[in-house]
């Protein structure tokens, strides 16, 4: 049972390794090589897991050639158009300017049900409110609404918002961002002050603060642990 | 680009590493398998003194590279070798001619078994 306890925990690290290389997509909008190549790895490093008779190196070895193998591949494809189209396709325009492209419809083998389930799933119910549906890459649905139907911006009212921009996180957990306080020009004296001013017990008892380009702070203290 | 060129060479570096284990354990099954023969033959002249020695040498051989061999090769081939093994000691030091030829043969067998299965061919990468 030992040797069943320290594998797992080499094996799980080594796949955490491998998928944090692999890069930062979500695993429903893998291309179609990236999600075999995660399928495989998690089949192919549960063999040393399931057999102790098996050698470590029998799922750690591939696990390596897989991730090496798609690096490589995401590099190529990155260089080459041609590479990119051949292994990923091309998206799919299925509604082009309100008409339903149906030679489109079964290349891509999707029926009408399909389609208005996932127009849908992007709020849109009238498929006359429709210009542009693209079935993208990776299997997910794209949709431009024509302008009299999509909501309205401050834009097109003649509105003028503030932008807030990107808010900074200056305390995470109790934890100090020092590399943030830093961006935002500021030191810790102002971030004490700030933090008395708003009620809360210093960095340790602060769960949350963070602060965009106005200057507008989000504060969140930390709650006692029950 | 960093990214690639160390994946690039990250493969390189474990091809050559598997040439290396595929030379090594083919050294060793090569050795193992020398000594098993030197045994049989010795038995079949009537030297047992002399062919249990080798056959002891062969477990000697395998037992120094046992930690090697359970990494790369499956657990139960390597018990597989050790127990033909054993059993030819075995059969020597009984001064069972056929038995020990035959056990010769099935540890030898083994040993070309776990060698194949490392080495590239048609056979082993389909």
């Amino acid at each position: 049972m030992a040797i069943s306890i320290i594998r797992t925990i080499i094996i799980f690290t080594a796949i955490a390794v491998a998928m944090r290389i692999m890069g930062k997509r979500q695993l429903g909008q893998l291309e179609p090589s990236e999600l075999v190549v995660a399928v495989l790895i998690s089949d192919l490093a549960s063999h040393p897991l399931q057999d102790v008779g098996t050698p470590l190196l029998y799922g750690l070895v591939p696990v390596i050639v897989l991730l090496c193998l798609q690096i490589l591949l995401s590099g190529a494809m990155l260089k080459s158009v041609r590479l990119r189209h051949l292994l990923c396709g091309s998206p799919s325009v299925i509604i082009h300017n309100g008409r339903i492209v149906q030679s489109e419809m079964r290349k891509n083998r999707l029926t009408i049900d399909e389609l208005q389930e996932e127009l849908r799933k992007k709020d849109v119910t009238d498929l006359a409110a429709v210009r542009y549906a693209i079935v993208e890459t990776d299997g997910s649905m794209s949709v431009l609404l024509y302008p009299e139907h999509g909501p309205v911006t401050p834009a097109q009212m003649g509105l003028h918002p503030a932008d807030g921009g990107l808010p900074l996180v200056l305390i995470n957990d109790g934890r100090l961002i020092g590399e943030n306080l830093q961006s935002l020009g500021k030191d810790r004296a102002w971030l004490e002050q700030t933090l008395r001013k708003h009620g809360l017990s210093g960095v340790q008892g602060t769960f949350l603060l963070t602060v965009n380009e106005q200057g507008e702070l989000y504060t969140a203290p930390m709650e006692a642990e029950r | 680009m960093k990214k690639e060129v160390l994946a690039g060479a990250a493969i390189l570096l474990l091809l050559v590493l598997a040439a290396v284990n595929v030379s090594g354990v083919n050294a060793v099954t090569d050795q193992v398998s020398g000594l098993v023969r030197d045994a049989c033959d010795r038995a079949a002249d009537g030297d047992w003194a002399s062919a249990l020695a080798c056959a002891e040498r062969a477990v000697s051989v395998m037992d120094r590279h046992s930690t090697y061999l359970h990494m790369v090769l499956r657990h139960d081939e390597f018990d597989a070798v050790y127990d033909a093994l054993e059993e030819l000691a075995g059969c020597l030091q009984s001064r069972d001619t056929d038995a020990a030829a035959a056990q010769g043969r099935i540890a030898r067998t083994r040993l070309a078994s776990a060698a194949q299965r490392e080495s590239v061919t048609l056979g082993s990468v389909f």
